[in-house]
């Protein structure tokens, strides 16, 4: 599992140059099959890295982590009614993706809704 | 004995003693502890670590917020003891009375909670009793709660792009009302096909109250959604179609878990971040809580 997740992390760094800055793909279902490997975007001028962080009962109990700017958080947990992305940031619909859920707490922000 | 009315349905001037109380209560920052108590309510996940909290996504979510509204009630009758008590705003029927736009209701009019907000400047709401009310936004990585800098609340009538365009309407409520006979079920999430989440909004896409939320989208998006009292003319209404459904399948003893669920679920359970610390079950008949539906 470990090894795996490094290989593709690796193999994401490879194409990370090409990854960073353009523009963020929208949701695929592809997207909610299971977590996708440590990743980092740049969205709204804010840097966010989504972790995986496995207890050892594989992709479904794995934990996510999004940090924006290296330095604040942005509340994540895996629930709602199919078992995707929920946060009490934003807490009356669940997100396909961390990386969808990020992006709609990143614009609450900008909008002055809330603060990250 | 506080009855709770139809906002639409009350003469004008009763709306203005209702809004000038509300009023009161955010000038002196009593109204701002109940947006930080639901903040606070949503941050607290039972068990840790889980997606529920002792407020949403369980059992729990009808009866905290029922006992929420009391106290928002017991707040304003101090305030000004002639209201009549809280009124709801049934916004199943805005579709269908307002020739399928909800928006045109004049519910979003200055007399009542004031208009959509003004896409030109920043989607403020810059009329109504609230024009000049100052929100509080929760800071998530510190957990503190900063005012805005600047007035005005912010709302997206079926137009924000983190929110919904569709708004529920009466042909949902009855459906949640006629088909959903259980209260709730393990694993007392928002996956049940109970009648608790179908009116949270989370079972069969999003419905009733979380649409509600998400269609008037600005403030009403966040943990801090009490900032727009909209929040508690909804919930009002929520807590009406409850009513509705426990005086049909049941009042007391149709409440799921009794015992073995998540804390703070239960019905001996202490219900957590409101001003007075209550038993669900303590809420659960109105008629003990001393307000009835008009
Ligand atoms: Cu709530």
């Amino acid at each position: 599992m470990i090894s795996r997740r490094h290989y593709i992390a690796g193999t994401w760094a490879v194409f990370s140059s090409v990854a960073i800055g353009t523009v963020v793909q929208p949701f695929s279902d592809a997207e909610a099959a299971g977590p996708p490997p440590e990743e980092r975007f740049t969205y709204r001028g804010r840097r966010v890295d989504i972790v995986h962080q496995s207890h050892g009962h594989g992709v479904a109990h794995a934990q996510v982590r999004v940090r924006v700017n290296g330095r604040k958080e942005i509340h994540v947990h895996r629930g709602g009614p199919r078992n995707r992305y929920v946060t009490h940031a934003l807490p009356f619909t669940e997100y396909s993706s961390p990386q969808q859920l990020a992006r709609a707490v990143i614009d609450a922000e900008d909008a002055e809704l809330l603060i990250i | 004995m506080p009855v709770r009315r139809n906002i639409l349905s009350m003469p004008l001037e009763e709306v203005k003693r209702f809004t000038a109380a509300l009023n009161v209560l955010k000038d002196d920052g009593t109204y701002d502890a109940f947006t930080r108590r639901h903040m606070d309510a949503m941050s607290t996940a039972t068990p840790a670590g889980s997606a529920r909290n002792v407020a949403h996504q369980g059992p729990a979510f009808l009866p905290w917020h029922r006992a929420s509204l009391l106290e928002l009630e017991n707040a304003l009758l101090a305030v000004d003891p002639t209201l009549e008590g809280l009124p709801y705003w049934m916004w199943e029927r805005e579709s269908e009375l307002n020739g399928g736009d909800p928006r045109r209701s004049r519910f979003w009019t200055a007399d009542y909670v004031g208009s959509d907000g003004a896409a030109e400047s920043g989607n403020r709401v810059l009329d109504g009793p609230f024009a000049s009310w100052v929100a509080l936004l929760h800071e998530g990585s510190t957990g503190s709660f900063v005012p805005r800098s600047t007035p005005g609340l912010v709302r997206r009538l079926g137009r924000d792009p983190g929110g919904i365009r569709t708004f529920p309407d009466q042909a949902q409520v009855t459906e949640a009302l006629d088909r959903y006979t259980v209260y709730d079920a393990a694993p007392w999430d928002a996956t049940v096909a109970g009648f608790r989440n179908r009116l949270e909004g989370w079972h069969g896409g999003s419905r009733l109250h979380n649409q509600v939320h998400l269609w008037v989208g600005g403030d009403m998006l966040p943990g801090t959604s009490p900032n727009d009292p909209v929040f508690w003319l909804h919930h009002c209404n929520i807590d009406r179609i409850w009513w509705a459904w426990q005086a049909r399948y049941g009042i007391v003893y149709k409440y799921q878990p009794v015992s073995g669920g998540p804390a703070g679920h239960n019905r001996s359970d202490e219900m957590r971040h409101l001003l007075t610390p209550r038993q669900v079950g303590s809420v659960l008949d109105i008629r003990t809580l001393g307000y009835r539906y008009a």
